[in-house]
């Protein structure tokens, strides 16, 4: 899909494991355009800016993004619609990818296009939706937080104030029309835990969020634990799968390549 | 350290003595667990192992359902995994 696709590597790796994941997922697919979100050790950055021919990146001081459990986006979305959405008229879907979420197949841009037109989402999530009538922790957590209340007050284009969404944290994907508007406003948020800000966000700004659970299994691979392991993942691509998550390995993917 | 253990023997003394609660879609298991009133709420015992969607289906009968649907499958969803 070339320019109108851009995939967002969020990652706290050291400049070693980000170029290994890059040169994996350039060899994977060449046509396809991968920039990166980095929230680690600024060293690491640094060196990854200074060394590396391939990385295309920016830096991201957010403590909150590196707080397992109460991640937060509210600096890195801006950050990156600063450097490479705002100028760019020709992107039309982003996705946001969790450094462990690992793509295994070339054609992963038409199958999560494909999703996008057929829902007319503005963010395709793994089990995104409604949380209100559930017993998800992060919703809990959440519930009558004033601070949350006020800003969705503030921001919000729906006759229910109450509502709240959620999703699993790897496999977003937004169209260029949600992400701007979240873009826009995420900066006035409360730094909370982004599983439940950004849907919830993303719905209040009029957009649909939908569940990619619901319309097949593209994200069947994707789950909260355990690790994928080197065989796991192969087994996974030669089933055809298109990502699989945790895997966190950038050390073996040379080799994934090289097998599968 | 103590508090941990026993949090752990309860807990499986729940997951083997609780009754099923399964979901209503799929109609798997969601949880073991018990049901009581203590001081005018309503516990649930064991729903915290799973995220569930929660709606009365009659005037006195909760239904519970998957959150994650790739844990449940249906003739919609065959390719679900069980959880």
């Amino acid at each position: 899909m070339g320019r109108s696709f851009l995939t967002v590597v969020l990652t706290h790796l050291d400049a070693r494991g980000v170029e290994q994941q890059l040169a994996y997922l350039r060899g994977l697919a060449p046509e396809s355009r991968f920039v990166v979100c980095h929230g680690g050790d600024r060293a690491e950055f640094d060196r990854l800016a200074a060394e590396s021919e391939i990385a295309d990146a920016v830096f991201v001081a957010d403590p909150q993004l590196r707080r397992y459990g109460d991640i937060s986006f509210k600096e890195a979305i801006p950050a990156v619609h600063a450097r490479w959405i705002e100028a760019d008229p020709d992107i039309e879907l982003v996705q946001w990818l969790e450094f462990d979420q690992l793509i295994l197949r070339a054609d992963f841009e038409e199958s999560l296009a494909a999703l996008a037109k057929r829902t007319g989402a503005g963010l395709l999530g793994k089990a995104a939706g409604p949380r209100n009538d559930t017993n998800w922790p992060h919703y809990l957590r959440y519930r009558g937080h004033e601070q949350l209340d006020r800003f969705v007050e503030s921001v919000s284009r729906r006759d229910d104030l109450a509502a709240r969404y959620g999703s699993f944290g790897a496999g977003m994907v937004f169209t260029r029309e949600a992400f701007d508007a979240v873009a826009a406003v995420i900066g006035d948020a409360p730094g909370m835990m982004q599983e439940a800000l950004v849907p919830t966000l993303v719905h209040h700004l009029g957009f649909r969020v939908a569940d990619v659970n619901e319309l097949g299994d593209l994200y069947a691979g994707i789950r909260w634990r355990p690790l994928y392991t080197l065989e796991d993942a192969l087994e996974a691509k030669r089933a055809g799968r298109t990502f699989v998550h945790p895997f966190k390995r950038m050390d073996q993917l040379a080799e994934l390549a090289r097998l599968a | 350290m103590r508090t941990r253990g026993i949090h752990r023997l309860l807990r499986a003394a729940r997951q083997r003595l609780g009754r099923p609660v399964r979901c209503a879609e799929c109609g798997r298991t969601l949880f073991r667990g018990f049901a009581f009133v203590w001081r005018g709420r309503v516990w649930v015992l064991g729903a915290g192992d799973q995220t569930i969607r929660i709606a009365f289906d009659t005037p006195n009968r909760l239904r519970f359902t998957h959150v994650h649907l790739e844990q449940c499958p249906t003739a919609e969803r065959q390719w679900a995994a069980p959880s």
